[in-house]
């Protein structure tokens, strides 16, 4: 039966100059898991918000064609109607958290559609049972994780036992673990209550075998509309820079060194059958090779460090950053990463240890780590102070800059040079986190610690991000915290996984991913035998 | 806002018990008008139970704040009264104002008059710290249903704000934006500096959650509440107890005392009498708070 369906669906903005849609023709049966593919931009998160009616009533804009919900056109339901059989999670956990306390969330759209007391109590008592939230009800909201957040602004809106849900980009911002997590439920909640799922994502390792249809866009329309396999035979024949929207262990199949090409595994266990000999998962294609010892940059020892009066982050933590890593930093959300990170580079003052760069003991605050460090947090907007990139660049230049750079040559790097008059809210979110760098630059830094810059981008946009880092002149050092293992895998020479303030794991992207599990990218998974005690 | 095991025994109490203590409190600090002796015996209820509440170090940024401003009210409400007899100062003769002057009637009178802003401090931080904000609107959730989550959404902006302003100062600091010697007018540069991402910031934030609230259907249409607050029998009890030192205050207004007139000299009828008031007022006043306290630790 068909749920939902758009027919000549043409949306645009205010003041957009194009459409973010254009014809867009889908049908969507009830009980489907649809995978939402394409770059940043294309219209997957317009196509969501088209779809439960937040596009236009709640964005204006002009729209023309139409939206249909069970078998009635989408305008002529009330907010109410929609809110009740169509949820929308967003990207942000932060966010869309309302209320205080985890009950309160829970039963909040619960509240605003209505329901008797007596109704709401027990879908309360059935959403904490599936999402296994007996323990939390009582606790604020503000002391969850990313994760725990981004479940419970799921389970908040399956309170309204919706018939379809919407999620863009769900997992984004949560580490691997939270991520599958998240995934697993919705996967439950496809294959057992028959909800239908529309999920765009980036990050498809996780969610490519869980979908039954692939809506690929491009520019606002609808490229492609069929199966997974059908996908990834058109990526493999005729659209080869589809294969960037493809699994990994996907896109080494498909390579010419990577065996057959009629039936391509989507997951690891598919991999795993079709190649079950060690010998023919042996070459070692790693993306990279180990670091070699290289003189200590920045050297922490011992270092112990917290919030204001909050416990210890970082527990007696010892770690040597040396010129010429790559370090990829990971771990689950709440481990110590930007802690970590912000203690490197100044923010957090230690409470206990010693900082030192190049042998010369630094302490917080000092201006010395100004100028040799650059930290660019998970929020490039932070950086923005003026109207337009041109501006924000030469005010970066200006202070407190070495002279290293000029205006043309931190436009050319970072890829804004056609941009320059542009306001920087009004750029993408690969073209902030690139301006942001840009400012960064300006300064001259020798180490630079990049707080996760892949969040929310494709992996066009991560492959520039990546052969940037690869060549930035005077950068001896970079520290990237990511969730991303397949970007650690590409980018990283070492590898050190943080867990609840300490390392669990450094090294070289081989020896750590071999035996992480948890951070362990689709190749390794592949190749990884199992242990014999 | 605290979880269910940080919150304090008021916090998980029910709400309009809570307000009515602290509205008794308010209600005794207008009853005596400015008598000193019940003010100050008033001022040290209050802040004992402040302080046995651990509400001081919330306090500590305000004081500074109060006392500057009782300060400011002492000098001018003194300097415009003209009541009084025993001059400390006579001034020159203003238009409007008429002659500025200072006597001991007039500053002890806007002395009382600051002991009583301090209690309203101090009530009002005992109201920061003893009532759950949100139970307490939620108390008006039947009625008022927008209100009340519109008013809940509106306190979450502060810290809200203060967390992101927080971030992008930090963001400023690691990029060496961040003044070295503080004076004046470079601070506020910089501050000036730091708006505009807080502004783009808050406006993003803000665009966000109304997408959040209208796809979770708030204003849809009539609302329900889940929220549920009967008063447990211990609780009908404390409202009974809080009547006692009501009635007292009524009783012994009744009787005449409290009788202290500022103007034009000092006239105090009966101290001791007041006294043995006080004694037996700050007792009764005691009594529902203990009853409350041990009633919810238990």
């Amino acid at each position: 039966m068909v749920l939902c369906s758009c027919e000549q669906l043409t949306y645009q903005y205010p003041e957009a100059e194009q459409p973010a849609l254009q014809n867009i023709q889908v049908k969507i049966e009830e009980g489907e898991f649809v995978l939402l593919l394409g770059a940043s931009g294309s219209g997957k998160s317009t196509f969501l918000r088209a779809l439960n009616g937040l596009v236009p009533r709640f964005y204006g804009g002009t729209i023309s064609g139409n939206v249909m919900f069970a078998g009635k056109e989408l305008h002529t339901l009330s907010q109410r109607e929609v809110v009740r059989s169509l949820a929308l999670l967003n990207q942000d956990p932060e966010r869309q958290i309302l209320l205080d306390t985890v009950e309160r969330e829970l039963v909040f759209a619960m509240e605003n559609i209505g329901l008797p007391w007596t109704e709401m109590r027990s879908r309360l008592a059935e959403i904490s049972h599936l999402f296994g939230l007996g323990d939390w009800l009582h606790r604020a909201t503000y002391t969850l994780s990313g994760g725990e957040k981004q479940r419970l602004a799921l389970a908040s809106l399956l309170t309204l036992y919706p018939r379809v849900v919407l999620l863009d980009e769900p997992t984004s911002q949560l580490d691997p673990v939270h991520a599958e997590a998240v995934l697993h439920v919705l996967r439950r909640l496809n294959e057992e209550w028959g909800l239908t799922v529309l999920m765009s994502e980036h990050r498809v390792d996780r969610c490519f075998h869980l979908a039954d249809r692939i809506l690929f866009f491009d520019q606002g329309r609808v490229a492609y509309d069929g199966s997974p396999r059908g996908f990834i035979q058109l990526a493999a024949d005729s659209v080869p820079e589809w294969q960037n929207y493809l699994p990994p262990i996907t896109r080494h199949f498909l390579k010419p060194s990577g065996g057959q090409r009629e039936h391509v595994p989507i997951t690891v266990k598919e991999a795993r059958a079709q190649s079950n000999t060690a010998e023919q998962r042996e070459p070692a294609e790693t993306a990279s090779t180990a670091a070699q010892t290289r003189a200590p940059l920045l050297v922490l020892e011992h270092g112990t460090a917290g919030y204001e009066k909050g416990r210890d982050v970082l527990h007696q933590l010892s770690y040597t950053i040396g010129a010429g890593e790559r370090i990829a930093l990971l771990g689950e959300n709440g481990a110590g990463k930007s802690t970590l990170a912000k203690v490197l580079a100044g923010a957090v003052p230690l409470r206990q240890g010693t900082l030192s760069w190049e042998g010369h003991a630094i302490h917080a605050n000092q201006s010395l780590m100004h100028g040799r460090i650059g930290y660019l947090s998970q929020n490039p907007s932070d950086y923005f102070l003026y109207e337009t990139v041109e501006q924000e660049l030469t005010f970066a230049l200006g202070n407190p800059g070495k002279a290293d750079w000029t205006l043309a040559a931190l436009l050319d790097v970072t890829g804004l040079s056609l941009y320059r008059d542009r306001h920087p809210h009004d750029l993408s979110g690969g073209e902030r986190q690139r301006l942001a760098l840009g400012i960064l630059l300006a300064a001259s830094p020798e180490l630079l610690i990049l707080d996760e810059p892949t969040r929310g981008l494709d992996q066009r946009q991560k492959d520039k991000l990546n052969h940037l880092l690869h060549q930035l002149p005077g950068v001896k050092s970079t520290v990237v915290i990511t969730h991303d293992v397949e970007f650690a895998l590409a980018y990283a020479n070492r590898v050190t996984i943080l867990y609840q303030g300490q390392i669990a794991s450094d090294g070289s992207p081989d020896a750590v991913f071999q035996h992480s599990f948890s951070f362990m990218p689709q190749l390794y998974k592949w190749r990884r035998r199992p242990e014999t005690s | 806002m605290k979880s269910e095991a940080e919150r304090n025994v008021w916090q998980i109490a029910h709400p309009a018990i809570v307000v009515l203590h602290l509205a008794t409190q308010l209600l005794f600090a207008f009853l005596w008008e400015l008598h000193p002796l019940f003010l100050c015996g008033q001022l040290v209820l209050i802040a004992v139970w402040a302080k046995q509440e651990g509400a001081f170090a919330q306090l500590r940024p305000f004081f500074a704040m109060t006392l500057l401003f009782g300060f400011a009210y002492l000098c001018l409400n003194t300097l415009v009264l003209h009541e009084g007899r025993t001059y400390l100062w006579k001034g020159p003769i203003l238009p409007y104002l008429g002659r500025l002057d200072a006597t001991v009637e007039e500053l002890s009178y806007s002395l009382c008059g600051v002991i009583r802003l301090v209690i309203l401090l101090l009530v009002s931080q005992l109201f920061q710290r003893l009532v759950d904000h949100d139970r307490f609107f939620f108390l008006f959730a039947e009625a008022a249903p927008r209100f009340v989550t519109t008013a809940l959404l509106s306190i979450r902006l502060v810290p809200f704000l203060q967390h992101e302003y927080r971030r992008i100062r930090e963001t400023a600091k690691l990029r060496g934006l961040e003044p070295q010697r503080a004076n004046g007018l470079g601070q506020v540069r910089y501050s000036w500096l730091l708006l505009r991402p807080l502004l783009h910031s808050a406006l993003e934030g803000a665009w966000l959650t109304a997408e959040t609230l209208y796809a979770r259907g708030f204003g849809s249409g009539k609302r329900s509440s889940y929220q549920r607050m009967a008063l447990r029998p211990r609780e009908k009890t404390g409202v009974l107890l809080l009547l006692l030192p009501f009635a007292f205050a009524l009783y012994a207004k009744g009787l005449g005392v409290g009788q202290f007139a500022f103007f034009p000299l000092f006239s105090w009828p009966d101290p001791l009498g007041d006294l043995f008031g006080l004694g037996c007022f700050l007792l009764l006043s005691i009594v529902p708070i203990i009853w409350f306290r041990r009633g919810e630790e238990m």
